[in-house]
C-alpha cells in the first residue's frame, strides 16, 4: 500500500492484470484525493452510486479513511485495512469478493466496502426432489442465500456456521453448519479437519468436497447425504447431522450417512405413514428390480428353467426363438443400447428429447423385436430395470454399476452366485462406519428406537427421540404427549 | 479390541446353524435308520443340543469375556488345550467339506444340470472368505440383514406344505426299536453339533438384556421349524421317505402348485443357498480360530489361505463323491461328532461344576495381576 493514491490504483490495477472489469475512480477534494478501485462485473452499480459516490461528492469536513468509515459511508459492511505485510492479499482478496477498496492520498490504509453482486438465480424447486405435498423451495448457487434459507428455518443460537475457504484459486467458500446442543462433537472434529486439510487448486462443485470427507479414497458407495432443499437439511441437522454448504453448488452435504436415508423421501413425513410404509417397501422392491432382475431372468434363461412355471417357460421361448444372439449377448446389448439412449437424452436439448423417444423407443425398441434381433421379455426386463433405478434417484451411479454386474454373474454362474453378490454387497456394506455411525442402521445393528424411521414408518407424533446411532446427548425431540 | 457381536445375532446365528444341512439329506437317511421313529430321534438330539445351549449360556454369563482358550487354561495344560483346539480344527473343516458337498449335490439336482464343482466353488469360496476376513461384527449384520429373508422363504414352504397333509399318514410305531434309535442318534451325529460353534466364539457375543431368553427362543424356533419339517416330509412321503434325497426340495415340489400362483419350487431354494453361505462362513471362522490357537498366531490371512487350501485338497481327494459323504459319516465322522457335540461340553461341564477352586485362585490371581498393574 501506497500514500498516494495514484500509486495505489496503479499498483492495484497491476496486481489485477489490469484486466478490464478493475475500474478506478478518483475524486479531488481539495488538496486531497480520493481513489476507489474496484471490479465491476461483480459489484452491484446502483450501491456503487447510491453508497459511495454520492456521498462522497458532498462537502466532507475532513478527509480521511476514519472519517469517511465512521461519518460519510453508512453500512454495516465496511473494515478498515492497515497497512501490513499481508495488507495488500487482504485488499485483492476483498476486491475481489466484491468490495470496493477506498484509499486517501497521505495516508496508508484503506477501506473495504462490500457492494457485491453476482447473477443468481431464484430459488425454484430441484429436480431431483420434487413433492406433492410439502416445501418446495430449494437450495441455490450462493452459498449465503442458502444459508439465509437455512437460519429461516433454525431461528436458534444454538445453530454454528463454520467457515472454511478451500481452493488455491478459487478460493471457495465451504461452511460447515451444525446445532451444536444435537451433534456429536467428534463428528465436527473429524469434518473439521478433513476440510482443512483440503489443499486443492479449485473447488467447482460439493461433489469435490465429498471426495475428501469420505473414508477409504476408493469406496463405491456414497458417504454422504445429498441434498437440494433447506427443509430437508434442516431436519436432517434436528437429527444430529452436519451439513457442508458449498459456494457455487445447490447441493447441500449431510453427515454421518446411512444407506437408508436414501430410501426414505421428503414427501414421506408430509403423507400418511401407512401408505409411506408401503411405498418404501415398493423402493426397496424397486431397487432389487433395478439391480437384479436382469440378472435373475438371464440365469432363469440359461440356467434354471426347470423351475420356471410351464407356461410362462412357453412364453418366454416362442418369443426368443430364432434371435441370433445369446441371452446373454442378447440382454447386454440391449442395455447398453437403453444406456446410450438415456446419456442422450440427458445431454440433448429439450426439443431434441420427443425425438430421441421416437427413435429410442419406435425405432430401435419396435423395430428390434419385429426384425428378430432382440426379444419383447429382454426389452421389457431391461426397460423395468432402468425405469426402477429411477426410485432411488440419489444411488443412481451405484445400481447402475451394480446391475451390470449383477447381470454378469446371472449369465455365468446363475442364481448361487446372484445370492453370494448380494451377500457380499451387504457384507461390504456391514463392515462400513460413516463418522462412528454404521451404515446399515437401524437394521444392521438393530436399533430399535430408529426403526420409527424405518421401512415401516411410525406417525410423526411416536418419534419422540432422534435416531440413536447419530447422538449421544439431548435425545428426546417430542417431549408432550398427544391428548386423544 | 474385540469384535462383538450383539445378543440378537448370536441368537440369528444359532437358529441358521440349527437349520444347516438338516433339510436335505438328512430326514430320508434318518429315516432308514429308523423309520418313522427318526422323528423320535431328532426329537432327543434337538433336547441335547438345547441343553448344550443353555449350559453354554450359563457358561457364557461366568466367564464373560473369556475365550474358550483362556477358560480351558483354567483347567487343562496347554498340550491339551492344543488337542481340544486341533479335533475342533478337524471337526470344523470336514463340517465345511460336507456342508459344500451336500448343497453342491443337492443344487446340481434341483438348479444346475451341467454345473461343475469349479464353477461352484469359484462362486461360493471368495464370498465366504470375505465374510470371515471382514470379521464377525459384519457378518453378524450380514446375517441379520438377510436372516428374516431366509426365515420367510423356510416358513412359506412350511405353510404350503400343511395345506399337503390331508391325505397322508404318520405311524411312529414303524421304527426299527431301540438299536434303530441309538443308530440314528449315533450315526448321523455328524450332520448336528449346531451350538459348538459358539464355544469358540464364546468371548466375541455381547451379554444383553434377555441374553439367555433371546438365545433359547430363537433356537427353540428354528429346532420347531426343522421339526414340523421333517414330520411333513415324513407324513408326505411315508416308507419311501428313504428315497427322497432332499426333503425341503421335494416337499415344495410334492405341494407346487398352491391355487393359482404356480410353481413354488424357488421358495424351497434360496433359503437353502442363503444358508450354505452363512453356514460354510461360520465353519471357515470357526477353523481360522482354531488355527490361530493352534499355531499360536494372530494373522489373519494366513490362516485363510491355508485352510482353502486345505478344505480343497480334503475336498478333492475323499468328499467329492457323495457315496463317501455317506460311508465316513456314518462310520468315522460319526465318532468325531459324537466327541464334539457332547464330549466337550460335558468336560466343560465337569470343569464348571467340580473344579471351581482352581478356577477361583485364577480369578483371584488376575485380580492381583490387575491391581499390581495399576
Amino acid at each position: 500500500m501506497f500514500l498516494s493514491c495514484q500509486e495505489n490504483i496503479e499498483y492495484f490495477r497491476k496486481r489485477l492484470n489490469d484486466n478490464i472489469d478493475v475500474l478506478s475512480k478518483v475524486l479531488n477534494k481539495g488538496n486531497k484525493s480520493i481513489a476507489i478501485i474496484y471490479i465491476k462485473s461483480i459489484i452491484n452499480d446502483q450501491l456503487l452510486t447510491d453508497m459511495i459516490l454520492l456521498p462522497l461528492t458532498k462537502n466532507i469536513n475532513e478527509i480521511s479513511v476514519d472519517y469517511i468509515k465512521k461519518n460519510i459511508i453508512t453500512t454495516a459492511s465496511i473494515e478498515k485495512i492497515e497497512n501490513s505485510e499481508t495488507a495488500d492479499d487482504e485488499i485483492i482478496a476483498g476486491m475481489l469478493a466484491g468490495k470496493v477498496a477506498l484509499f486517501v492520498d497521505g495516508e496508508d490504509s484503506c477501506i473495504l466496502i462490500d457492494i457485491e453482486e453476482v447473477p443468481i438465480r431464484m430459488p425454484t424447486e430441484p429436480p431431483t426432489s420434487a413433492v406433492l405435498y410439502g416445501p418446495r423451495v430449494g437450495f441455490t448457487e450462493n452459498a449465503k442465500k442458502n444459508i439465509s434459507m437455512l437460519r429461516k428455518r433454525l431461528p436458534t443460537d444454538k445453530l454454528v456456521l463454520k467457515e472454511f475457504e478451500i481452493g488455491k484459486y478459487t478460493k471457495t467458500m465451504v461452511v460447515l453448519c451444525y446445532l451444536k446442543d444435537i451433534i456429536k462433537p467428534e463428528i465436527v472434529k473429524d469434518i473439521s479437519k478433513k476440510l482443512q486439510n483440503i489443499n486443492i487448486d479449485g473447488v467447482i462443485d460439493t461433489h469435490y468436497i465429498l471426495s475428501f470427507l469420505q473414508k477409504g479414497q476408493t469406496s463405491f458407495f456414497k458417504q454422504a447425504g445429498i441434498a437440494e432443499k433447506p427443509d430437508i437439511v434442516s431436519a436432517k441437522m434436528l437429527e444430529g447431522r452436519a451439513a457442508i454448504i458449498v459456494e457455487g453448488s445447490p447441493v447441500v452435504l449431510t453427515i454421518p450417512f446411512m444407506i437408508f436415508e436414501d430410501i426414505q423421501n421428503s414427501n414421506d413425513y408430509y403423507t400418511n405413514p401407512i401408505y409411506t410404509s408401503f411405498i418404501r417397501i415398493i423402493r426397496i422392491m424397486g431397487i432389487l428390480a433395478a439391480v437384479i432382475s436382469p440378472g435373475l431372468y438371464l440365469s432363469f434363461r440359461l440356467f434354471h428353467h426347470n423351475i420356471l412355471p410351464l407356461r410362462f417357460l412357453i412364453t418366454i421361448s416362442n418369443s426368443t426363438e430364432g434371435l441370433p444372439f445369446t441371452p446373454f449377448i442378447e440382454l447386454i446389448f440391449i442395455l447398453i443400447l437403453f444406456q446410450i439412449l438415456y446419456e442422450v437424452s440427458l445431454r440433448l436439448p429439450r426439443y431434441l428429447g420427443l425425438a430421441t423417444s421416437i427413435v429410442g423407443a419406435l425405432i430401435l425398441g419396435q423395430t428390434g423385436v419385429n426384425a428378430g434381433l432382440i426379444s419383447p421379455p429382454g426389452v421389457i426386463i431391461i426397460a423395468m430395470s432402468i425405469i426402477s433405478i429411477y426410485i432411488v434417484p440419489d444411488e443412481t451411479a451405484q445400481l447402475t454399476i451394480l446391475r451390470a454386474i449383477f447381470l454378469i454373474i446371472g449369465g455365468t454362474i446363475g442364481i448361487l452366485g446372484i445370492i453370494g453378490g448380494m451377500i457380499y454387497i451387504i457384507n461390504e456394506l456391514a463392515t462400513m462406519q460413516n463418522y462412528g455411525t454404521p451404515y446399515l442402521t437401524p437394521y444392521a445393528p438393530r436399533t430399535v428406537k430408529d426403526l420409527k424411521d424405518g421401512v415401516f414408518m411410525q406417525p410423526i407424533y411416536k418419534m419422540t427421540t432422534r435416531p440413536k446411532s447419530l447422538i449421544d446427548k439431548n435425545e428426546v425431540k417430542i417431549k408432550n404427549e398427544r391428548n386423544d | 479390541m474385540k469384535e462383538m457381536i450383539s445378543t440378537r445375532q448370536t441368537a440369528f446365528f444359532c437358529s441358521i446353524m440349527l437349520f444347516a444341512s438338516k433339510l436335505i439329506i438328512l430326514p430320508s437317511l434318518l429315516f432308514k435308520a429308523n423309520g418313522y421313529g427318526a422323528i423320535l430321534c431328532l426329537g432327543f438330539i434337538f433336547l441335547t443340543e438345547l441343553l448344550i445351549l443353555y449350559f453354554f449360556i450359563k457358561l457364557k454369563e461366568k466367564y464373560n469375556n473369556n475365550s474358550l482358550k483362556e477358560i480351558l487354561s483354567m483347567y487343562i495344560n496347554k498340550f491339551f488345550i492344543k488337542v481340544v483346539f486341533i479335533i475342533l480344527f478337524i471337526f470344523f473343516i470336514i463340517k465345511l467339506d460336507y456342508v459344500l458337498q451336500e448343497n453342491f449335490h443337492y443344487l446340481k439336482l434341483a438348479l444346475y444340470d451341467k454345473a461343475t464343482i469349479l464353477v461352484y466353488l469359484i462362486c461360493i469360496i471368495p464370498v465366504i472368505n470375505a465374510l470371515v476376513y471382514k470379521g464377525l461384527k459384519a457378518f453378524g449384520r450380514s446375517l441379520e440383514v438377510f436372516y428374516y429373508v431366509i426365515i420367510s422363504g423356510i416358513v412359506i414352504c412350511s405353510a404350503i406344505w400343511i395345506s399337503s397333509l390331508a391325505n397322508f399318514g404318520f405311524n411312529i410305531y414303524e421304527n426299527n426299536g431301540l438299536i434303530g434309535f441309538f443308530n440314528g442318534v449315533y450315526n448321523y451325529s455328524f450332520w448336528f453339533c449346531d451350538f459348538i460353534f459358539l464355544f469358540i466364539i464364546i468371548d466375541k457375543i455381547k451379554i444383553e438384556n434377555n441374553y439367555g431368553r433371546k438365545l433359547m427362543r430363537y433356537s427353540i424356533f428354528s429346532a420347531s421349524v426343522c421339526f414340523f419339517i421333517f414330520f411333513s416330509f415324513y407324513y408326505v412321503y411315508q416308507s419311501v421317505s428313504f428315497f427322497q434325497s432332499s426333503a425341503l426340495y421335494d416337499l415344495i415340489q410334492f405341494a407346487s402348485r398352491i391355487g393359482y400362483v404356480g410353481k413354488l419350487d424357488i421358495l424351497a431354494l434360496y433359503p437353502i443357498m442363503f444358508i450354505m453361505f452363512f453356514q460354510c462362513a461360520m465353519f471357515l471362522y470357526c477353523s481360522k480360530e482354531c488355527y490361530k490357537v493352534i499355531l499360536n498366531t494372530k494373522n489373519e490371512v494366513q490362516p485363510l489361505f491355508f485352510i482353502n487350501i486345505l478344505a480343497i485338497l480334503l475336498y478333492y481327494f475323499f468328499i467329492q463323491n457323495p457315496d463317501n459323504l455317506l460311508t465316513y459319516s456314518t462310520s468315522l465322522f460319526n465318532h468325531l461328532g459324537v466327541i464334539v457335540e457332547y464330549l466337550l461340553p460335558l468336560l466343560l461341564f465337569i470343569f464348571f461344576v467340580f473344579n471351581k477352586n482352581k478356577e477361583q485362585n485364577l480369578v483371584y490371581k488376575k485380580k492381583i495381576i490387575k491391581n499390581y498393574k495399576i
